[in-house]
C-alpha cells in the first residue's frame, strides 16, 4: 500500500463502533484498491481513550477514535452533549449531530484548531442508570447513594443530586456493583450488554441523561498532505460509516435492552413529574456549564435548546 | 553538590507518596463515613505519583536502584565491566535527552494552548507533564555524571536487589 | 526476522546491565525511530503509565509492608504462630509457611515477604537443626506466596495493562494460594518426620496469649485488607491506602514499636522500590508501543492460535516460554512483555483472562526462585549469608509443588474463579 491509516481504538473490534471501523476499513481498501491501507489498533493497544486528542493532534498517530467529551481539556463546549436532559430524545440527537447543525459544526472547527480534524461521529446512545432492588425515582432516589459517574459533568450533577459521585473505570464496574463499592451506576446499554452487568444489577432507569457520542478523527497535517483522490475516498467511506452506525444505534440498543430483561433485568422509564424534577436538579449544572464555557458554550447550548 | 540535589528530590519523591496515602485515606473516610468523597484527593494523589516517580529517578540511577540484570557482567574482569557499565549509561543518556526534548513538546503545546485536564478539577494539562521533561533532564544529567565517575576510576555501585 | 533482531537487541541491551526500564525504552524508542514512527510516543508512554491510579496501589502496598517490616512485626507474627503450631511435627517450618502466608496478605511483594520472615525463621530454624537447604528453599518458596495471595503488585501490573478488574484477580488468588500454602506445610511436616527432626516443646496457654496479642495488628491488618477488598468497601488503590495509614497508626501511637529512624527508612525505601517499578512499566510501555506498531504481538498470537488447537498444547507452550524467560528476566518484565503477546490468543481458545492471570502470576513465582536470575534466591542468599548454590538447590521440591498447584489450577479452573465470581 502507498498509505497507511493506522486508527487508535479504545473498545474491542467486537464493539459496535469496532465493527463500524472495520466497515470503514473495507471500504476504503476497496475503493483505494489496495492503495491506502488501514490498521486498526482496538482495545486500547496503542492510546487510551484520553489519550487520543493529544496523540492525534500532535501527529503521533494518523487517526483515533475518541469519547467526543474527551476533548472537554480543548474545548469545555463539548460537555453539551453531557449536559443533563438537554438531548434525551433521538430525534433532538439527530439534529444536534448532523454534519452542519448549529451545535456540531462550531464544535468540530474548535476541535479542527488542536490539530485534528473530524472525519465522522459515532453514535453511541444514552447514558442510563442502573440499581439493585428498584428503580432511581428522580433525583431523591440518589440523596446520600454512592454512584458510579465517568465524567466531570455528571460528577457535578450527582453532586447537584445529593449523591456522592465515584470515579470507576470501566473495567472494575462490575465487581464495584457486586461487591457495593457503589450502590448506582451511570453507563450506556451497549456496556451493559457487553460487561453483562446484569448479573450484578437488576434495575435499569432510562434517564437519558447524557448522549454519548465519539468521534473518529484525522491528523490534520496528514490529512491536508493526501491527494484529493485520496481524500474523496477516504471522506465518503466516514459519511457511510457515520449514517449506517447512527441508523443502526437505536436497533442496537433496543437489542441491548431486550436482553438485558431476558437476563432478568427491569427497565424502568421515568414519569413525566419525574423527569421534571431530574431537570429541576439538573438547573446548576447547565450554570455551571455556561459559566465556563464562554461564547461557544453558550451558542451551542442555546441551540441544543431549541431542538 | 549535584548529589546532594538528587538526594533531596528523592526525599521529596518519598514524601509525595507518603501525602498521597494520607489524601486517599483521607478520601475513603470521607466517602464512607460522611458519605462526601472528595473531588480533589484521587487527581493530586496522581499527580504525587506523577511527580515523585520522575523526581526520585535520577537519585535511583546514581546509587543503582534501578533493577538491572547483573548475572552476565559479573563475569568480566573489572576493566571489561566499567567498559560495559559506561556504554550502559550512554544508552541511558541518549534514551533521555530524546524522552526531554519530546516530552517538552508535549508539556509547551499543553502549556501554549491552556489545555485543561478535563477532570473533576479541572486542572492545567502541563501541571502533570512537565515532570516528564525535568525528570528526564536531570537524568541525561546524572547519566554524564556517572560516565565522567567512571572514566575517573570510581567503583561502580553495588546497588540493591529490589 | 524482526521477532529475532528485536529479541537479541532486548538481549544485548539486558545482559549489558542496562537497567531493564530503560533497556526496554530505549529499543522501543530506537524501533520507533527505525520504522518512522513518532518518537512523541515514548514521552506519550510514559506519562499514560503515570496517570495509572491503580498503580498508586504499589507505593501505598510497599509502604505498609515496609513500616511494619521496620517496626519488626517479621519477630512477632514468627513467634505467635510458632507459639501454636510449634510443637507439630516439622513445627518451625509450618509456623514460617504460616507467618509467609499472613504477612503475603499484607504485603504486595515477594522480596518483601521472603526477607520479613526470612530474617527471623532462617537463624530459628537452623538452630533448632534443620537441614540448611531445606530452610532456604523455604523461605525462598514461601516468600513468594506475597503475590499470590493478595494484594499483590504483579496482579496490579497485569490488572493495569489488560484493564481487567484488579480486584477480580486479587480474589482468583485467594484460592490457589491457600492451595500452595497446604502443599508446603503438607511437605514439611513429612519431610520433618522422615528426616527425624526434633519436635519442639507445646507453649502453655498464657505463652501463647502473649505473643498472640503481641502479633495481632499484624493479622488485624490482614484480616482488614482481605475483608475490605473482598466486601467491595475498597477499590485495590483504597485498600492500599487504608493499609498504610492502619500500619503507620498501629506500630506508632498504639504500640509504639515504629522509630522515627525505622519510619524515615522505610518512606525511602518504599520510594526507590516504587520508582524502579514504575519506570521498568513505563519503559515496558514503550516497548509495547513499538512491536504493536510493528505487529509482533499480533504475528506471534497468529503462529500461536494457528499453530495450536488444544488448551492443552497452549498452556504447555505457555508454560514452557515463561519457564524458560523466568531463568533470566526478573518478574515484572516478563509480565509486562509476555502478557499482551500471550492474552490475546489465550482469548481466542476462550480462556478467561482473570484465570490467565493468577496462571500467569504462578509462573512469576516460579521465575523468582530459578537461577540464574532469582529475586527471591537473591535475599534468601543476603539474609542468610549463604551461597546462591545452596539456596537454589534448596528450592527444587517446592518448584515441584508450584507446578502441581498449576496442573490443579489447569484442570480445575474454579480453584481461582470460584471466589470472584461463584461465591
Ligand atoms: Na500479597
Ligand atoms: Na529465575
Amino acid at each position: 500500500a502507498d498509505l497507511t491509516l493506522r486508527i487508535s481504538l479504545q473498545l474491542p473490534m467486537k464493539s459496535h463502533l469496532g465493527q463500524n471501523l472495520l466497515m470503514f476499513k473495507n471500504e476504503v481498501e476497496e475503493k483505494s484498491n489496495g492503495d491506502i491501507e488501514v490498521q486498526i489498533y482496538d482495545s486500547a493497544q496503542l492510546y487510551k481513550d484520553k489519550e487520543v486528542p493529544a496523540a492525534v493532534g500532535s501527529g503521533a498517530i494518523e487517526m483515533g477514535v475518541a469519547s467526543l467529551t474527551r476533548y472537554v481539556g480543548d474545548v469545555p463546549a463539548v460537555d453539551v452533549f453531557y449536559q443533563p436532559f438537554l438531548l434525551d430524545t433521538e430525534e433532538k440527537v439527530r439534529k444536534a449531530v448532523a454534519p452542519d447543525s448549529p451545535v456540531r459544526a462550531p464544535l468540530d472547527a474548535a476541535i479542527a484548531d488542536t490539530g485534528a480534524t473530524v472525519l465522522w461521529w459515532q453514535a453511541y446512545g444514552g447514558s442510563i442508570m442502573l440499581s439493585n432492588g428498584g428503580p432511581i425515582k428522580g433525583p431523591d432516589g440518589l440523596k446520600g447513594q454512592k454512584v458510579r459517574v465517568f465524567s466531570k459533568t455528571q460528577g457535578d450533577f450527582i453532586s447537584a443530586a445529593g449523591g456522592a459521585p465515584t470515579l470507576i473505570s470501566g473495567s472494575e464496574q462490575y465487581i464495584a456493583y457486586q461487591r457495593g463499592t457503589v450502590d448506582v451506576g451511570m453507563t450506556g446499554m451497549s456496556g451493559v450488554k457487553s460487561r453483562q452487568l446484569w448479573e450484578v444489577m437488576d434495575t435499569v432507569t432510562t434517564t437519558n441523561d447524557a448522549d454519548i457520542e465519539f468521534i473518529v478523527v484525522v491528523n490534520t497535517e496528514f490529512w491536508n498532505g493526501l491527494t484529493d483522490e485520496q481524500r474523496e475516498i477516504i471522506s465518503t467511506a466516514a459519511v457511510n460509516a457515520e449514517n449506517d452506525v447512527r441508523d443502526r444505534m437505536s436497533a442496537i440498543e433496543a437489542a441491548a435492552f431486550d436482553e438485558a430483561k431476558a437476563n432478568g433485568m427491569t427497565i424502568y422509564h421515568p414519569t413525566e413529574e419525574e423527569m421534571a424534577a431530574w431537570r429541576e436538579a439538573a438547573k446548576p449544572v447547565y450554570e455551571a456549564f455556561l459559566a465556563h464555557t464562554g461564547d461557544l458554550g453558550k451558542q451551542v447550548f442555546e441551540a441544543a435548546q431549541k431542538f | 553538590m549535584f548529589d546532594r540535589f538528587m538526594l533531596f528530590l528523592a526525599w521529596a519523591a518519598a514524601i509525595l507518596f507518603v501525602l498521597a496515602g494520607c489524601m486517599l485515606t483521607y478520601e475513603v473516610i470521607a466517602r464512607y463515613f460522611f458519605i462526601r468523597p472528595t473531588i480533589w484527593a484521587a487527581e493530586l494523589s496522581q499527580l504525587c505519583l506523577i511527580w515523585g516517580a520522575l523526581l526520585g529517578m535520577p537519585w535511583a540511577l546514581a546509587a543503582r536502584r534501578h533493577i538491572a540484570v547483573d548475572a552476565v557482567t559479573r563475569l568480566f574482569s573489572p576493566t571489561a565491566q566499567r567498559g560495559i557499565e559506561i556504554a550502559a549509561m550512554a544508552c541511558i543518556f541518549a534514551f533521555s535527552v530524546m524522552v526531554t526534548y519530546k516530552g517538552w513538546e508535549i508539556f509547551y503545546e499543553s502549556f501554549e494552548r491552556g489545555r485543561t485536564s478535563g477532570t473533576m478539577l479541572d486542572l492545567p494539562a502541563w501541571v502533570a507533564e512537565l515532570p516528564v521533561a525535568i525528570g528526564f533532564a536531570l537524568l541525561a544529567i546524572q547519566a554524564v555524571i556517572e560516565i565522567v565517575g567512571l572514566l575517573r576510576g570510581k567503583d561502580i555501585p553495588k546497588g540493591a536487589h529490589e | 526476522m524482526t521477532i529475532l533482531l528485536t529479541l537479541a537487541a532486548m538481549f544485548a541491551l539486558l545482559l549489558a546491565r542496562v537497567p531493564v526500564a530503560f533497556a526496554l525504552g530505549g529499543l522501543g524508542l530506537a524501533m520507533l525511530l527505525l520504522g518512522g514512527f513518532s518518537p512523541l510516543m515514548a514521552p506519550q508512554a510514559i506519562l499514560s503509565t503515570l496517570d495509572g491510579f491503580i498503580l498508586l496501589a504499589v507505593p501505598l502496598f510497599l509502604l505498609m509492608s515496609n513500616i511494619l517490616l521496620r517496626a519488626g512485626v517479621g519477630n512477632d507474627l514468627f513467634a505467635a504462630v510458632s507459639a501454636w503450631v510449634g510443637h507439630w511435627p516439622g513445627g518451625l517450618a509450618v509456623a514460617t509457611i504460616l507467618s509467609c502466608g499472613v504477612f503475603a496478605a499484607i504485603s504486595g511483594s515477594s522480596v518483601a515477604t521472603a526477607a520479613t520472615i526470612g530474617t527471623v525463621a532462617i537463624p530459628e530454624m537452623i538452630n533448632r537443626g534443620y537441614n540448611k537447604k531445606f530452610v532456604y528453599g523455604l523461605l525462598a518458596a514461601g516468600g513468594t506466596l506475597g503475590i499470590l495471595i493478595p494484594p499483590s503488585i504483579p496482579m496490579i501490573i497485569y490488572g493495569f495493562v489488560t484493564e481487567e478488574s484488579v480486584i477480580s484477580l486479587f480474589l482468583a488468588g485467594i484460592g490457589p494460594g491457600i492451595a500452595l500454602l497446604i502443599f508446603f506445610i503438607l511437605f514439611s511436616m513429612v519431610y520433618a518426620r522422615m528426616g527425624g527432626q526434633e519436635r519442639e516443646p507445646k507453649q502453655g496457654w498464657a505463652e501463647r496469649r502473649r505473643a498472640t496479642l503481641k502479633a495481632l495488628p499484624a493479622v488485624i491488618l490482614a484480616v482488614l485488607i482481605i475483608s475490605g477488598i473482598y466486601s467491595g468497601a475498597f477499590t485495590p488503590t483504597e485498600a492500599a491506602a487504608i493499609g498504610f495509614a492502619a500500619s503507620l497508626i498501629i506500630t506508632g501511637p498504639i504500640m509504639r514499636v515504629l522509630t522515627w529512624d525505622a519510619l524515615k527508612k522505610a518512606v525511602f525505601d518504599s520510594m526507590a522500590t516504587t520508582v524502579a517499578i514504575i519506570l521498568i512499566i513505563a519503559g515496558a510501555k514503550i516497548f509495547g508501543k513499538a512491536i504493536t506498531l510493528y505487529r509482533i504481538p499480533q504475528d506471534i498470537s497468529m503462529m500461536i492460535t494457528q499453530g495450536i488447537d488444544t488448551d492443552l498444547g497452549f498452556i504447555l507452550v505457555v508454560t514452557a516460554v515463561l519457564l524458560v524467560m523466568g531463568l533470566v528476566f526478573e518478574a515484572l518484565s516478563m509480565v509486562l512483555i509476555m502478557t499482551p503477546v500471550l492474552l490475546p490468543a489465550a482469548l481466542a481458545l476462550g480462556f478467561d483472562p482473570i484465570w490467565f492471570g493468577v496462571y500467569m502470576v504462578i509462573m512469576v513465582e516460579c521465575a523468582l526462585i530459578t537461577p540464574p536470575v532469582g529475586l527471591n534466591l537473591y535475599v534468601i542468599q543476603s539474609v542468610a549469608k549463604a551461597r546462591l548454590g545452596e539456596v537454589a538447590s534448596g528450592v527444587a521440591p517446592f518448584l515441584i509443588l508450584m507446578f502441581v498447584t498449576a496442573a490443579i489450577l489447569y484442570v480445575w479452573h474454579d480453584l481461582a474463579l470460584y471466589i470472584p465470581f461463584k461465591l
